[in-house]
């Protein structure tokens, strides 16, 4: 009853004149960013975070949040229009919602997409809702030891889903926690790493990571791709729109439907799988047990709609374990989580204990659900205009990207040191992406890892030294075990196609 | 060694590299673990031998692995989100143009060394059109001086002499004092 109660106080808040116009502003940049190829949420929200310095702390994450929904299904227009995937989360739409645009006309995979983002947003929130108190409340019962494995468990499902190649994960991962080494260290009060540099004695900030690794290093890939990347004609973007599919075909996929949304919702909570995985998953899942399997790819609603819930429906899952336990899953809400910090606010479970900022948390819950009815209606009467961004030239695009980046580096703390910083970090996310390294891992290690160290640090000194009392209780050693399988599972699997492969060649 | 299997290789001798360092580095910290009584250094040396032997199996499995074998489903994922890269050389360009842009920044402030950035990264992203580059490039650094300081009110820098009255000059024009 509290849980529906500060809801609808929650609701209240959203209603309020500037927190609705942050959350509209929040939907069209969502959709203008993961319209346009290579920009993306997770970029429309790193973009977004200067802005949000000098806002209360309500509108700066309403304005994120809306960016992040309205962003994982924006990019459908475009995969379904003119065959170009705006998110990585679009591509399974590239099978069935291109090839039904073709046959019969683009009205209709949209008005499936939209459903779609519709009933994955709306059930995927009223979900995660629905687990916020009993999440914080588990939480709450976490000491040193449990919490130190819940990251790890965390960092071990991002570099597992990070890829076919683990190693490269791990040492992504690991080069994203000695980057939040850096600084002076939070227990002990010594400097390390900082190499007589005195600003890198307040340590890295998460901003010059988060941006230089997304905003900055995407940039310098996208240079190098310039003359390869597909333009759109004029005539292509005219005589847009959406026809909504009838009740009775949307009762013929109700399995799917259900299916993805169970999927999407709980896939969200695991760290690392962010939308394009949850996507993925749901049209996979499909295309294994869906009752019209056999017409998968070939234009059919379920392989619209079912990418398309597990996109949508895995940002509220996302949002719910950071907000109740402090820990981000995916890029976005790391970017999130930097906004809630720059603000003064440590998200985890004392977040809902204190009742000031509880209405914090259940006005960002409510404004999930007017983000997805937002970006819906957006999406049904504005895509005609919503489209011509693709007409924006790449290379004005680009340069609007750098300034965004740059600038945003150095509001941060108005030092040149940060714009350096971004830079240097810019240039290792372009090397990861050339050299196929995944980017999230560091990207998580480096906000994680202090959380991960302190609350190591703290067990060890409380236990005089002895490093193995997180894998001797109960809480924290079954999470350490879960975490001990999700890792060695897929390494046993690539280490096995690997010697196949071999024997193949030989 | 084949110029392939190096490239494959030398991301993971760069990393290995990095952990040696990193893991020396950390027994030079002010306080360091003694036996029974955990230091500064623990975690980030746990975390360079995780970095050291992770690095060791990526660099046999690089030296081993064959040439990789796409499925037509992979290349065809990979065609719709990340197109060839075509001009690597604009990439170490662009990084050399943002890097003399932060080196310049202090003494040119923001709003001409921004105009210079600006134009630069229109010509490296392909603009053509010489009468536009400069003209969106003033137009742009104007928007986003706008932008900066009397939206989100940060304190750009000013720069030095001349450049320091350019600068004052022009945020007087967009009124701030």
């Amino acid at each position: 009853m509290t849980i529906w109660y500060d809801l609808a106080i929650g609701f209240a808040h959203v209603f309020e004149p500037y927190n609705l116009l942050m959350l509209m502003v929040g939907i069209i940049v969502g959709m203008l960013v993961s319209i346009m190829p290579g920009l993306g949420f997770v970029m429309g929200v790193i973009l977004a975070l200067p802005f949000t310095y000098k806002m209360p702390i309500e509108p700066a994450i309403i304005l994120l949040t809306a960016i992040y929904f309205s962003g994982t299904y924006g990019g459908c227009f475009t995969t379904i229009l003119y065959r170009i995937p705006g998110e990585p989360n679009d591509v399974p739409l590239l099978w069935d919602g291109y090839k039904m645009g073709q046959r019969e006309g683009v009205a209709k995979p949209l008005g499936w997409a939209l459903v779609a983002a519709l009933i994955g947003g709306l059930v995927s929130s009223t979900t995660m809702v629905a687990l916020t108190k009993p999440l914080t409340d588990i939480a709450l019962r976490f000491n040193s030891e449990d919490y130190f494995a819940a990251i790890v468990l965390g960092l071990t499902t991002v570099v597992t889903l990070a890829g076919n190649a683990p190693a490269k994960a791990v040492m992504s991962m690991c080069l994203g926690l000695l980057v939040a080494c850096i600084g002076v260290d939070g227990i002990f009060g010594v400097n390390r790493f900082t190499f007589g540099v005195p600003i890198l004695g307040d340590g890295v900030q998460l901003v010059a990571v988060l941006v230089g690794m997304y905003g900055l290093g995407e940039v310098f890939k996208r240079l190098g791709q310039g003359l390869a990347i597909k333009k759109v004609s004029k005539d292509q973007s005219s005589n847009i729109q959406t026809d909504f599919p009838r009740w009775r075909e949307v009762w013929n996929i109700r399995a799917t439907i259900l299916r993805s949304s169970i999927i999407g919702t709980f896939l969200g909570v695991v760290p690392g799988a962010g939308a394009t995985i949850t996507s993925f998953i749901c049209y996979g899942t499909e295309k294994q047990y869906g009752r019209d399997r056999r017409a998968l790819g070939s234009g059919h609603p379920s392989g619209i709609v079912a990418p398309q819930i597990g996109s949508t429906a895995s940002v509220a899952g996302h949002l719910i374990p950071m907000l109740t336990l402090g820990i981000p899953g995916s890029a976005a809400t790391a970017v999130i989580l930097a906004a809630f910090l720059l603000h003064g606010v440590q998200p985890g479970p004392m977040l809902l204990a204190d009742p000031a900022s509880r209405t914090i948390v259940y006005t960002i819950l409510a404004s999930m659900f007017v983000s997805v009815v937002g970006m819906c209606l957006v999406g049904f009467f504005w895509i005609r205009v919503v489209v011509q961004v693709l007409r924006v030239p790449q290379h004005l695009l680009n340069a609007i990207v750098v300034l965004f980046c740059l600038i945003g580096a150095y509001a941060d703390r108005t030092s040149l040191s940060d714009v350096w910083m971004i830079l240097i970090f810019g240039i290792v996310g372009y090397l990861f992406e050339k050299y196929n390294f995944p980017i999230a891992p560091m990207v998580l290690g480096a906000i994680l890892g202090p959380i991960g160290e302190s609350n190591f640090m703290r067990s060890v000194i409380v236990h005089h030294g002895d490093w193995t009392s997180p894998f001797l209780q109960p809480m924290s050693g079954t999470l350490l075990a879960i975490s001990a399988i999700a890792f060695i599972l897929p390494v046993s699997r690539t280490m096995l196609r690997w010697f196949r492969k071999r024997d193949i060649a030989r | 060694m084949p110029v392939a299997v190096l490239n494959r290789v030398l991301p993971y001798v760069i990393a290995m590299a990095l952990a040696v360092f990193f893991y020396i580095l950390a027994g030079y910290f002010d306080v360091v673990s003694q036996p029974g009584s955990p230091g500064p250094d623990l975690w980030p040396r746990m975390v360079c031998v995780l970095l050291g032997v992770t690095s060791l199996i990526g660099m046999i499995g690089a030296l081993f692995e064959g040439p990789a074998a796409a499925t037509e489903g992979e290349i065809e994922i990979e065609e719709a989100l990340s197109p060839p890269e075509t001009n690597p050389e604009l990439v170490w360009i662009a990084m050399a143009t943002v890097g003399l842009y932060v080196l310049v920044l202090p003494h040119l402030g923001f709003f001409v060394a921004t105009i210079f950035l600006t134009m630069a990264l229109l010509v490296i992203g392909g603009m053509r059109r010489w009468v536009w580059v400069p003209a969106t490039g003033f137009g742009l650094t104007c928007v986003f001086t706008f932008i900066f300081l009397r939206i989100v009110y940060v304190a750009l820098p000013l720069g030095e002499g001349w450049f320091r009255v350019i600068s004052l000059t022009i945020y007087k024009v967009i009124g701030v004092h």
